[in-house]
């Protein structure tokens, strides 16, 4: 018996053995390049880690060499530390994490090179240096976002949730999924200020009716936030700056399908905003950001919670959807007294031709960031989504050079407002990726990098679309259970409708 | 003896498998789909059960070579045998019969037959009975030692069997209430049996009670709502085996059954050491303890083969290959076997794919009503893709045929949030991508398919193709359809719906030589009599190479003028025949022959007519669909290849 078990233990080491020899054999850290003949330009690599600003605290950028070779040798330097190299008959190059992060944190705010080697036929060539930059500034450390097919009107039971990744490894987690609601639909998710502590979310269940989880520190609650005014409750949500209260936009949205081109298209029936006061558990509004005139959505606070900006658009009918275009405005808002200031018009759709959606503050209150696209107000579906900024103190606005001939939406700022993260389709035009742009001191957006993946080629075959990246500065820790807890709770708070308002309106919807 | 009893029987499984169920139907039957990534690997294991569904999900892949798909098959039913006879031989009291491990397979054979065996209940049925063999053979000691082992147990049980765990804790409950006699951890397996899969539902919020007990269950809501008892003797065909082999196992283990019913206070001591400490391993694992006799052979091989031939369903069988010929485009074969259906199998399904038949044949103006009628949902049991998903694939593709590559898109990417990266539609969706001048989506779609081990060679060379050319020339399919793409945009959805007859005319529109959307319509035109619209749309007759005006729309015509002799209509693309007025005037006066003083005796008009004009739209107008569905014209129709 003694003789066999050594024998089974001999076989099992053996194995490893020769698995790790192979292992070794087919991606080392050697430098296997013998007098390389120079390239006069670049080798092509997927994703495009070329001439962009990487975040010193970013995963390793994981990359395919996209030229057919015997053998590759990929050497990435900096100034200060070690060089990192990874060969191997593979052209997945794959960086191994600890040699990065020492690299990236050494450098901070300088340069890194990409030189790559590709042996054929046994002569190495060596094509032209790739030059990036190191921020000096962090991206923050979580990102979260809907992970998801491209969704018509069915999705699976299990197909579509909230996902968090640590951006400094390749991490992802689940924060809460449809099937744990009995496969309702979850959207819509904000934080406060980028704390993962404070988060609000909409979900909309065909058993658990529909509504908000308003999460706060350890505690949730699943919140109403309809009325007699507002049949529908927050869909599109922003935190004020002082945490106390909720902007939100009341919509009626309804989807369309086109027989040529892109196939979806949202229209928003009826569209309100209105304020969700926490510890009054008050919802109210004004008649001039629930004009019945008007759609008003996408409401967004500037960072001294002095403003609330929107976007609206007169209400017109279904059939006239190319001509609802939204204008961004902004009216003062003085949350202690309740008062509201007058409406003013930042940019016209009449000027521009375009439609404002989703307006997004940097922190420091400098820059709006929005997009503008042919018509409506879900960018999303229209490939002429483009990002443009507003520069508040100049209020002067402009395309960003950034963007692509695909749509680009969903776009959010980092904590220190030094990094944006953005929904592109720029790959394929079907799937939306999550791209990072680093914004320098003189307000330039640089070359986005697509988010990394542990696999370089994860992109080339996944296909669910990243919706509404949000930065988060930790990760979210209510776990799953929690949370669907709160949902399928038969306890809901509702939200009053604001007392002074009660008098003064006529409910607007059945 | 044993090993060439096992050896004969499971040929013969692989021979029935391979040549009497048919591999190719089952893997069109199953859309199964397995991708050799991590991703794909990793999605499987948060689930209780995932790991056998991957595993099954591996081994359905070889259905696609017919031969490979059999031994499959019969590899996992011979490794079920071997589970049980492993688990049973250390479980069993008394000396086990010859045949009992054996009954797993001929019971999957009846499964198999019947186009209802779930391959993950398959895999997760070995895997509780190996462990359960494994915790019987483990020869543990005290009573709190064997309950510990059973909890640490259970965790990856559960999770690799899902509901199989309930037989993996209830065989483990009766070896220790029955065979070792020791009620305390006989009574916390059967809790848990009956518990732990309640509990995890309640813990984790992402299974319910059916899915937490009942996976390997083919069970679907929306075929329980339209055809409640068949569905449940379904399901129970099902459980049949779980539960036999728990009573086997009681009978084999149980002295109670024995006949000393006296000794059954012995149960209910809490401990007793003084009871021999039997193992219970009765022999070993591939040598049962009684040997078959010539006698026992035969009746096992016999009631076997019955078993096996008796209960095989070839109304299902004839319904399923239908299916497999509409997805190959054997369309002459199709209409053939069209014939062959039994018609409680002719659905809505059924019906498109014969209407598209039709077209390719060049018979749909000709023989549309010589089919049955049917707006039913499959009846079909569905354990591998939903009914409503499989429709929406298969209208995608007909869209898609058509030029309406938008309303291909929809309906093929909401099957794709539903089932999953099936390989037959992710073909279809990288078709729809090059089609709408986006290449670089089709890619994913096709780097996604070059994952599935049975399409990767085939994905590989059509990449290779599309990087070459993006418009994709080559492909026959894509080469059809470029001319005939809708180009009129017209916004429906919540908005409202587009019609059946608005969505034809776009395509008409956009090209007059689109011929399927014209027959399509015609024959949509025809199926609800809306004859002024049919005459209207003759417009588009010229455009095509019809020697004359076909019959059933001359006949629709005709019709029409009968009914409203005072409207005059222009009529393009030629004139109605003297044939086609003579038949008109004859079915009047054929009809008329059923006047009574009450009106026409439509029931007797409909019997004696039917043999002289079944098939014309004279007919169909007079009797509806349900003249539509009574005969098939067998004698009468004609098919493409006989043209």
């Amino acid at each position: 018996m003694r003789s066999r078990r050594t024998h089974i233990l001999l076989l099992l080491l053996g194995s490893v053995i020769v698995a790790s020899t192979v292992g070794y054999l087919r991606r080392s850290s050697r430098w296997i390049v013998t007098d390389p003949v120079l390239v006069d330009r670049t080798a092509t690599i997927s994703p495009d880690y070329t001439d962009t600003v990487v975040p010193p605290n970013i995963a390793p950028l994981n990359f395919v060499i996209d030229h057919p070779a015997d053998r590759y040798c990929v050497k990435i330097s900096a100034p200060a530390g070690q060089p990192v190299i990874i060969s191997g008959r593979e052209p997945e190059i794959r960086i191994p994490p600890d040699q990065w992060q020492a690299m990236l944190q050494a450098n901070r705010g300088g340069e890194f090179y990409i030189d790559i080697f590709v042996e054929i036929e046994n002569r190495w060539l060596q094509y032209k240096r790739i030059t990036n930059r190191i921020a000096n500034q962090d991206i923050d450390g979580y990102m979260v976002y809907r992970l998801l097919r491209p969704v018509y009107s069915m999705y699976r039971m299990d197909g579509l949730g909230f996902y968090q990744r640590n951006l400094s490894t390749f991490e992802e987690s689940l924060i809460l999924r449809n099937d744990s609601i009995n496969g309702g639909c979850l959207n819509c998710h904000t934080f406060y200020k980028n704390s993962p502590d404070k988060m609000l979310f909409h979900f909309r269940s065909g058993q658990y009716g529909s509504g908000s989880v308003l999460c706060s520190d350890e505690t949730t609650l699943k919140l109403d936030t309809s009325t007699k005014f507002n049949a529908s409750s927050a869909i599109y949500t922003d935190w004020h700056p002082d945490g106390e209260a909720i902007a939100f936009s009341s919509n009626k949205i309804r989807q369309f399908l086109h027989t040529v081109g892109e196939n979806r298209e949202l229209f928003d029936f009826h569209s309100d905003i209105l304020i969700y006061t926490l510890k009054s558990n008050t919802v109210t509004t004004s008649p001039k950001i629930s004009d019945p005139d008007r759609l008003e959505t996408y409401p967004v606070w500037s960072p001294d919670g002095k403003w609330l900006y929107f976007c609206s658009a007169p209400q017109l009918p279904v059939e006239r959807y190319k001509d609802v275009k939204y204008d961004l405005m902004r009216i003062a808002y003085d949350l202690e007294t309740d008062t509201w200031g007058e409406l003013e018009t930042v940019i016209s759709a009449a000027e521009t031709n375009l439609s404002v959606t989703q307006p997004r503050f940097s922190p420091d209150g400098r820059f709006l960031v929005f997009c503008m696209c042919e018509r409506g107000n879900f960018s999303i579906y229209q490939p002429s989504s483009d990002l443009y900024v507003l520069d508040i103190q100049t209020g002067v606005h402009r395309r960003l050079d950034i963007n692509s001939d695909q749509t680009e939406s969903w776009h959010g700022f980092s904590s220190n407002g030094r990094w944006m993260v953005f929904s592109s389709k720029r790959r394929d035009g079907l799937f939306a990726r999550p791209y990072f742009t680093y914004l320098d001191s003189e307000g330039r957006f640089h070359k986005p990098l697509v988010m990394p993946q542990k696999n370089p080629r994860y992109y080339d075959t996944c296909i669910n679309t990243y919706n509404l990246p949000s930065f988060v500065t930790g990760p979210v820790r209510l776990n799953s259970r929690q949370l669907a807890a709160t949902v399928i709770s038969d306890q809901a708070t509702k939200a009053k409708l604001d007392s002074k308002l009660k008098s003064a309106i006529i409910p607007k919807l059945p | 003896m044993t090993v060439t009893v096992w050896a004969i029987f499971f040929c013969a499984f692989w021979g029935y498998v391979l040549f009497k169920v048919d591999p190719a139907i089952l893997y069109n039957q199953q859309w199964p789909v397995f991708l050799l990534d991590k991703d794909f690997f990793v999605s499987f294991l948060d689930t209780p059960g995932g790991l056998s569904q991957y595993a099954a999900a591996f081994a359905s892949q070889f259905l696609y070579v017919p031969w490979a798909g059999g031994l499959a098959m019969t590899v996992l039913a011979v490794a079920i045998s071997l589970a049980m006879q492993w688990a049973f031989t250390a479980i069993a009291t008394k000396p086990m019969r010859p045949w009992i491990p054996l009954a797993p397979a001929v019971w999957m054979l009846v499964l198999l037959g019947r186009y209802h065996y779930v391959p993950a209940a398959g895999v997760a049925m070995f895997v509780s009975l190996a462990m359960v063999g494994a915790y019987a053979r483990a020869g543990l000691g005290g009573q709190h030692y064997r309950i510990l082992v059973f909890m640490v147990l259970s965790i990856p049980v559960y999770w690799l069997c899902g509901g199989y765990y309930v037989l993996f804790a209830g065989l483990c409950g009766i070896f220790e209430l029955f065979g070792k006699h020791r009620f305390a951890s006989g009574a916390v397996c059967l809790l848990c049996a009956i518990g732990l899969p309640g509990l995890y539902a309640i813990y984790s919020y992402e299974i319910g009670y059916p899915q937490a007990y009942l996976f390997w269950l083919p069970y679907h809501d929306l075929l329980f709502r339209a055809d409640l008892w068949p569905n449940i003797l379904r399901c129970s065909l099902h459980l049949l085996l779980p539960v036999w082999v728990l009573l086997t196992a009681c009978w084999l283990s149980s002295d109670m059954l024995h006949g000393q019913i006296g000794r059954v206070a012995k149960l209910f001591a809490f401990k007793r050491k003084s009871q021999p400490q039997s193992t219970g391993i009765a022999t070993d694992p591939l040598s049962p303890a009684r040997s078959w006799t010539p006698g026992g052979l035969l009746a096992f091989m016999l009631s076997g083969t019955l078993a096996a031939f008796l209960t095989f369903n070839d109304g299902v069988k004839a319904r399923l290959n239908f299916d497999l010929l509409a997805r190959q485009r054997q369309w002459d074969t199709l209409l053939e076997e069209a014939r062959q259906l039994p018609r409680e199998y002719y659905d809505a399904s059924v019906f498109r794919d014969v209407q598209k038949a039709l077209h390719y044949t060049g018979r749909l103006p000709y023989d549309f009503f010589r089919h049955p009628d049917s707006q039913g949902i499959s009846k079909l049991w569905a354990p591998y893709i939903s009914p409503i998903t499989l429709d929406l694939a298969q209208r995608a593709e007909t869209f898609l045929d058509m030029g309406h590559v938008n309303r291909a898109e929809h309906l093929a990417h909401e099957t794709l949030s539903i089932e999953g990266p099936r390989p037959q539609l992710l073909q279809t969706l990288a078709r729809i991508h090059i089609l709408k001048d986006n290449p670089a989506g089709a890619e994913v779609f096709l780097r996604l398919l070059a994952k599935s081990p049975m399409h990767r060679k085939q994905a590989l060379a059509y990449l290779e193709e599309l990087r070459n050319d993006p418009k994709m020339q080559a492909d026959e399919i894509i080469r059809a359809i470029r001319p005939m793409i809708n180009r009129q945009d017209i916004l429906h959805g919540d908005y409202g719906n587009i019609s059946y007859d608005e969505q034809m005319l776009q395509l008409l529109r956009s090209n007059g030589q689109n011929r399927m959307a014209f027959e399509y319509m015609m024959a949509y035109y025809m199926r609800y009599m809306k004859t002024r619209e049919l005459i209207e749309c003759m417009k588009y007759l010229p455009n095509y190479d019809y020697p004359e005006i076909p019959p059933l729309y001359a006949q629709a015509i005709a019709s029409h003028q009968a009914k409203y002799p005072k409207e005059s209509q222009s009529i393009s693309g030629g004139r109605i025949s003297e044939k086609t007025k003579q038949l008109a005037a004859a079915y009047q006066n054929d009809l008329a022959a059923y006047r009574t003083p009450r009106g026409i005796d439509m029931w007797a008009a409909r019997e004696g007519l039917a043999q002289k004009y079944t098939g014309t739209f004279f007919y169909y107008r007079s009797f509806g669909s349900i003249a539509f569905a009574t005969a098939i014209d067998q004698s009468g129709s004609v098919t493409g290849a006989d043209k």
